[in-house]
Formats: structure tokens, sequence, C-alpha cells
């Protein structure tokens, strides 16, 4: 690769895909070969802040099915942001295979490097590594199971009516954050486990 | 392995359109359902007045979510700077504990937490959902476009005006046009006459050459910054609108026997009356009458906040009324009138005589006449005698009011969009 045209491509704010593309080439060498991270193939997206602000609203989901809370959360965070409240995130990950980042187009450069880094590696290798996403979340599926709970639910309306849909969901959605017991604590060790737990560590 | 970049900024909009519009859906139904609060809670005169913004608590649209009680449970944790307790320390709950602030689910309380989600939208928006079912009764605008308004409007510019008129840009475009134009002409004339003083020329000819030289260099210096020509006046013409106006008659009692409670639903329905009015009519005029024992046209101010009370004799009241429709709005008004009282007559012949005057004057010139009786428990003389004449005349209604909160539904069903049938 020639030197001086990267130098000259990363010294300016305007970034091309060619950036991204040879930047790509640098922090996966980096990521791969000395940090021997584990990650999924990327698939790097560059949207608008509307569409961000659509992704927001989604709870970062790319496909979901329709219902007012979706709307509210669109009103409340466009809002802040047309007023200045709130700025509006560089990327969003999903954790899924590919993995798909959503980053912003304003991005400069120098942001777009630093998220590839972030999002497309950093985020990516913990969704592939993690144990807890890998006992509870489907990289491979997750789009496509996606798809299917909303064309079920749009099936659900035309057969229910979507009153009585939409009082389901409202229910569900209480309930969203305790569907899985996601995590139980390790219950804290004594003083004195935790010298044996050193001495351990110390003689390994 | 090269990265896979998708260039997603010229795909799909909106894909969150269909989601606000079922927030918008849910909140159209809201906002219907918050409104005899608002009429019950909020000063209405509020609302009349010039506001920009009216804020509306809309209540269906927080999503409930399990939480943990804070008046319960153990509690383990010391808060930094703290002098007195360490880690383990016992302390009491707080009395009263455990029950809840009932602030919640169940509460009744109308007042507005400030959680709660509010939306804002314009004044037109709100009174386009408050009157939304509401018409005025099946008739005519009997004097349509009776009142002619001007308005002034935009009409080009023009070369004469007034100081303050003056379109500074305009005029000076023009100046600017005018000297460059005129500066190109003498610039044409010196150079000419520069060209030939390079030829051979006798004396003469050469001195009278550098004197006309010169005069035409003064000339060009001289040429001014603003001439009358170049003066531009933004030109505003009138223009005739047709406007429809009414005035409003409200008819308050005052006796004694009309409280402050029952003088408040007056008032909110007065207030009502006149911003739905508002929205029919581009001009509207009001006129306050009270009365006890005698009647008086009064301000608003006294209006509602009058002191003075004493027996009740209704006659004066629609007879002073007469007298003024008959002073004032003879012609081309759209004449609205709403009473209200308590129905305590003096005697059973001043609502007979009311009867009378309403039937045989009043009912003639008025488009429309709304009494409302509020807070009898019987019906008295004046009830019986008004419901006989609401009967006969289509354009008198009455109604009854007893608690604030039965406002709206009365206004309501005067105003209720008559199918064509009924």
């Amino acid at each position: 690769m020639d030197k001086e045209h990267i130098k000259k491509l990363f010294s300016k704010s305007d970034w091309t895909d060619e950036t991204i593309e040879i930047a790509d080439e640098i922090v996966s060498k980096i990521a791969k070969d000395y940090l021997q991270l584990d990650t999924y193939p990327n698939q790097f997206e560059i949207i608008t802040s509307e569409q961000m602000l659509d992704a927001y609203s989604l709870i970062g989901l790319p496909i979901s099915y329709n219902h007012w809370k979706f709307g509210k959360d669109f009103a409340i965070n466009s809002n802040n942001y047309k007023k200045g409240r709130m700025g509006l995130a560089y990327e969003l990950v999903i954790n899924s295979n590919p993995c798909i980042s959503y980053n912003m187009e304003d991005n400069t450069t120098c942001l777009m490097i630093l998220v590839l880094a972030h999002a497309a590696y950093g985020h990516n290798t913990f969704f592939k590594t993690n144990y807890l996403f890998k006992q509870w979340t489907h990289a491979d599926s997750i789009v496509d199971y996606m798809l299917f709970a909303r064309d079920y639910i749009s099936k659900c309306e035309e057969k229910y009516g979507y009153e009585a849909v939409e009082l389901t969901l409202d229910a569900c959605h209480a309930l969203m954050n305790y569907g899985v017991d996601k995590y139980k604590k390790p219950h804290k060790i004594s003083a004195s486990e935790e010298q044996e737990r050193l001495k351990k560590e110390i003689r390994r | 392995m090269s990265i896979n970049i998708v260039d997603r900024r010229n795909g799909p909009k909106g894909k969150s359109s269909e989601n606000r519009q079922r927030l918008l859906k849910r909140i159209d139904g809201q906002i219907k359902k918050a409104l005899p609060d608002i009429v019950k809670n909020t000063n209405v005169k509020d609302l009349t007045s010039s506001k920009e913004r009216v804020n509306i608590p809309i209540k269906g649209i927080n999503e409930p979510q399990f939480t943990y009680d804070k008046d319960s449970g153990d509690k383990k944790g010391v808060h930094p700077g703290n002098k007195e307790y360490v880690e383990g320390d016992q302390i009491q709950k707080p009395k009263g504990g455990g029950k809840g602030s009932g602030k919640g689910k169940g509460s009744n309380d109308p007042a507005t937490s400030e959680d709660d989600f509010t939306i804002s939208i314009s004044r037109e928006e709100f009174l386009d959902y408050f009157f939304e079912d509401l018409e005025l009764p099946d008739m005519v605008k009997k004097h349509l476009n009776s009142i002619v308004d001007f308005k002034q409007k935009r009409a080009g510019y023009s070369n004469y005006g007034n100081p303050s008129r003056l379109n500074i840009t305009k005029s000076y475009k023009n100046s600017m046009a005018r000297r460059m134009a005129i500066g190109m002409y003498f610039d044409k004339k010196i150079k000419d006459i520069e060209d030939k003083l390079k030829t051979d020329l006798s004396d003469d000819i050469r001195e009278e050459l550098i004197k006309e030289l010169d005069k035409l260099k003064k000339m060009k210096i001289g040429v001014s910054f603003m001439e009358d020509v170049d003066l531009q006046y933004n030109n505003f013409e009138k223009v005739a609108v047709p406007t429809t106006s009414a005035v409003m008659f409200c008819i308050l009692d005052v006796s004694g026997s009309m409280g402050e409670k029952e003088k408040d639903i007056a008032k909110r329905f007065f207030m009502l009356l006149y911003m739905f009015l508002t929205k029919q009519y581009e001009h509207i005029e009001i006129v306050f009458i009270r009365h006890h024992t005698s009647a008086k046209e009064v301000t608003e101010e006294e209006f509602f906040n009058s002191k003075e009370s004493g027996g009740t004799v209704v006659f004066t009241a629609l007879e002073l009324m007469n007298k003024i429709i008959k002073e004032r709005y003879a012609s081309n008004w759209n004449i609205y009138a709403a009473q209200a009282s308590d129905g305590d007559v003096w005697d059973r012949r001043d609502a007979f005589e009311c009867y009378a005057i309403l039937d045989k004057d009043i009912l003639e010139m008025v488009q429309y006449m709304i009494y409302i009786e509020i807070n009898r428990p019987i019906e008295g003389d004046l009830w019986n005698s008004y419901k006989i004449l609401s009967d006969k005349k289509k354009n008198f209604e009455i109604g009854r009011i007893d608690e604030v909160s039965e406002i709206w539904q009365v206004f309501q069903n005067f105003f209720k969009k008559k199918t064509k049938n009924g």
C-alpha cells in the first residue's frame, strides 16, 4: 500500500468508501493478528440522522412489529434531538451474523475509524464470544426471527383486529424486561475465600 | 476479507411512520377523553386568551413497568459523607411506610403529575378537537358577508410612497444600475477623448479636448448616489374582506340565591359558547347583562366578579336585551344569547312575562338562544314556561347543569351535529 496515499486519505475529514476499506484492512489486522479477536463478518451501513432516530425507536433492531410505543419513542427522541437536548450515537451495532453496524453519515474520518474499531470489532467480538450472548441469543437467525415476529403479529392483527393485539402487546411490554432470567449474580465471597482464591492465582 | 459497506442513506425513510400513525391514533382518543377534564380544571379563560399552544396531559400512553416498592424490603447501603452510621447499622423504617402514596394506578386525582406525557398542540387544533362533533344548529348564518372589513395586502412596488415604506434593497439596486450605466457612458467618452489626444493635434483643439476631458471627469464623479427615480416603495392595497359577525348576549342571574359555585358554572358555560362562536365567526361582540331585581349592562370584569345581589326578576334582563338589540344590533348581525339562572323567580307573573317577550320579540331576532338552569332541585315556574317555549320554537333550547363536570355534556347536547333526518 502506498503510505503517502493513505496518509493523505486519513488527514481529510471527509471519508469515502476507500477510506473505510483501507481503515478496515488496518484495524482488522490489529484485531485479528495482534489481539486475536474472534468476530462475525461485518456489514458496515451508512445512515442519516433520521434513519438513526428510526433505529433508536425500534430499540436498535432493524425490523420490528408496529406499535404505538415505538412511535412515542420516536417523537420523544426526535424532539429532543431537534431541540439540541440530545445528540445521536455515532454508531449502533446489532448482534447478528453478519454483524450489522449502522454508522452516521456525518462522522468525520477520525470518528469513522474509531467507530469501525469500536463497533465492528469491539462490540462484534463481544457479541460472538460473551457466554451470556452465546447462551441466550442466536446471531445467525435474529434477523429472520424478527421478520417472523413482525409477520406473525401483523397476521394476528388481521385476524383479531389491531385493538386486541395492541392490548396484548401493551401487557407484554410491561413484562418485557423480565422475559429472561439473564443473570444470577454470584454470592459475595468472604475474606478468607478471597485469600484462598488469590493464593491459587499466584500459584498458577 | 474486505468489509461490506452498504450505503443506506438513500434507502427508505420513515421506517417508523406507521408507528407514529398509531401513536397519533391513540393520542386522538386520549385528547377527546381529556376534554371534559380540561373544561373542569383549567381556567377556561386561559384557553380563550391568545395563547399560541395548548398543553394537554395525556394519560393513556404511559407504559407501566414493574419496579421495586421503595417503601418495603431490606435495603443496604451507606451514603458517603455521613458520620453517624457504618455498614450493618439498623435504622427504623419511616412511619407510614409500605402504604404507597396512591399516586399511580387507581388514583382518580385529575391533577397531573409531572411525569405525565404532555402533548402540545396549537390553539386552532385544540379548538378543532374541542368542537369536533359540534356544529351550530341547522341554521344558516343569517347575515353572511354583512360587514366588510379592509385588509392591507402587498401589491408590488411603486415609485411614490411614504418614506417609512421605502424598500432599501430595491432602491439601492436601481441606484447601482443607474450609476453603472451613466458611469460607463462617461467612461466611453473619456476614453474616446484620451484616444484622440494620443494622435497629433493642433494646440487649439488639444486644449479644448483637455478642457472637455476635465469636464467629463468631474461629471462622472458628480453622478449622484440616489436619485428620485431610483426610489422604490413597498406598495400596499386595501382589499375588502367579507367577514361574518355575531353578537353574543350573556345573561346572568346574580341574585342572592346564586352562589359562587353557580356563577362559576355559568361562567365556564359562557366561555365555552364564546370559544365555539369564535370558531364560526371572525368578529364577535359580547354583551354582558346581569340582573337581580333590575338588569344592567356591565363589563366582563364586573360581570363575573360582581358582589351585588338581591331578589330575582328575570324579565328586566330580557327587556334590556330586547332594547339593546333594537338599538345596536337591529340589522346585519347574527345574534346569539345564553341565559344562566338558578330558575328562582319572584312570582309566576315574571315567568309569564319572560315567556311573552321571548316568544313575541326576542326569538324572532336571535339565531339561537340557550337557557341553562343551574343547581335547581325542582323544576320551577321559569323552567316550566321555558319548556313550553322550547318545544314550540326551534331556536330555543334549555338544559340543566348541577356539577362542573356536567358542563361539557350539556354543551355537547346543545350543539350535537344533527343528522339530516333528525
